[in-house]
């Protein structure tokens, strides 16, 4: 059974005469890193959208383990972690620690595991620095890195990432790439988003293309 | 209780602690609630000062009738102008995304973000209360008084479902504090705040029957200022019977709004 399946995922923005995504389907075995690169406005946020559960498919399936969306959000949910492009989604006001203290709490981890998982993320993604200083006196690199560590927090089975290694410098790089060797070494799955020619930190598994709402193989 | 419920409500308080976090970040901004709380209550008393109506014993006796008027006031406020208000910051912050993947989800997560605001307006209420018995001299009952805190929390989980129904709205059509705001005047023109329901023209006194806000001011007077009230159980089981009656509903028709807005496409826009 692969890690994350795709099946036949259509949608159609209301008003629109051509679906957006049309019966798009693939999967990611565990231990697997999957590239969909595509043309700018082609669907690549809606579709790591409709997977990470912010947006419903008109017709398809999503499973993850076997864990059917929306039949079992709850459950699904516990097993997507999503950094979406950008350099929103931190509470301004908050430090980088509190963002992930939160963040560890809305994931329903158990208390005796959260504080080991907000340390071990300041540890993997090298926020000691900055850890208890207010998010919205960061630098866009240094949220940056807040941000992939909320993806990484509650040890998901599948990481959805678009976009992921905008602002970061060499360093920051560095720590996303360890990220998802450590993910995907661990057998669980990263699908990585973004335009064509995006540098990225390894050789994917998997290379998807989608254009004008299909997704082919390369 | 399950651990799925126990760490559900684990999750509830999570964001309760995160509310607090946020309010506590703007040093200045419990002390402009507090003096809000005392300048209203110093804009009344002289108001109070001119009422020379025959129904009310006295200039205080009118005070007194504003005062929990305003304690209950803050409640509504808190329920219905700042969860919209919050929801539309997280919004139009990005951050209500980490709230719609998360296994919490966002319906139970916007319940949750009406816990912060209604302990803050308890507090708020509290402060109100203090100012006009330690500034101004208005007297409380006796011991009934601890009473009100119960009732209190009896009234804040009747608005609930008012609250509920907002935030589904602004999820809808992403605006936040309109509908929110109107529901506040009409409740406290017709509600009985600042007079009572009785003076109005016969035909808007309905609104003062068909809602929880009413039934707690006049259970909250009857505990606080020792208002005449034939039965203060039936106004208590009145409240009980809409908070339990109709949040599950008002949860429901919030559900219907983020399924409406994942179908649409339109849960985290802005």
């Amino acid at each position: 059974m692969a890690l994350l399946e795709v099946d036949s995922v259509s949608k159609t923005w209301p008003g629109a005469r051509e679906p957006v995504l049309d019966s798009v389907s693939f999967s990611v075995e565990g231990g697997g890193f999957a590239v969909v690169q595509g043309p700018n406005g082609a669907g690549k946020t809606t579709l790591m959208r409709i997977i990470a559960g912010l947006l419903d498919a008109d017709r398809g399936a999503l499973r993850i383990s076997g864990v059917e969306s929306p039949a079992r959000r709850r459950d699904f949910q516990r097993q997507v972690g999503m950094a979406s492009a950008g350099n929103t989604g931190l509470y301004a006001r908050l430090s980088a620690v509190k963002n992930l203290a939160f963040a560890t709490r809305i994931a329903l981890l158990e208390r005796g595991r959260r504080q080991a998982a907000v340390r071990e993320s300041v540890e993997r993604f090298g926020l000691g620095a900055f850890a208890f200083r207010r998010v919205d006196r960061l630098s866009m690199g240094r949220r940056q890195r807040v941000r992939l560590a909320l993806a990484f927090l509650h040890e998901p089975a599948i990481v959805l990432l678009d976009e992921p290694a905008t602002s970061l410098d060499d360093d920051g790089q560095a720590v996303l790439a360890e990220a998802i060797s450590r993910q995907t070494g661990d057998g669980g799955g990263v699908v990585w988003f973004g335009p064509q020619g995006e540098r990225r930190p390894r050789e994917p598994d998997l290379t998807l293309w989608i254009a004008q709402g299909a997704l082919g193989r390369r | 209780m399950t651990t799925g419920i126990r760490l559900s409500l684990d999750g509830v308080l999570g964001v309760a602690q995160r509310d607090a976090s946020i309010f506590f970040s703007y040093r200045l901004r419990a002390v402009s609630q507090a003096l809000l709380a005392l300048f209203s209550v110093t804009l009344f008393y002289y108001v109070s000062r001119l009422v020379g109506s025959g129904r009310f014993a006295s200039a205080d006796a009118y005070f007194a009738y504003v005062v929990v008027g305003l304690v209950i006031l803050h409640s509504l406020a808190a329920t219905l102008a700042v969860v919209p208000t919050t929801i539309r910051t997280e919004l139009v912050a990005g951050t209500f995304e980490r709230l719609a993947i998360s296994p919490l989800g966002p319906a139970l997560g916007i319940c949750a973000m009406t816990l912060f605001p209604a302990l803050a307006a308890a507090v708020t209420g509290a402060l109100t209360l203090a100012f006009a018995v330690i500034v101004f001299g208005c007297r409380l009952a006796g011991l009934e008084a601890f009473l009100a805190l119960p009732a209190g929390v009896l009234a804040i989980a009747s608005f609930l479902p008012f609250a509920l129904l907002v935030a589904a709205l602004v999820l809808v059509s992403k605006q936040a504090g309109n509908l929110g705001g109107l529901v506040i005047i009409v409740l406290s023109l017709a509600g009985g705040v600042y007079y009572p329901p009785e003076l109005m023209p016969s035909w808007i006194r309905w609104v003062s029957e068909v809602q929880p806000f009413t039934p707690a001011l006049e259970l909250l007077r009857h505990l606080l200022i020792g208002s005449p009230l034939s039965s203060p159980g039936v106004s208590a089981a009145r409240l009980a019977a809409f908070a339990v009656l109709a949040t599950p509903p008002a949860y429901a028709v919030l559900r219907a709004a983020v399924s409406s807005c994942r179908r649409r496409g339109t849960l985290v826009e802005y």
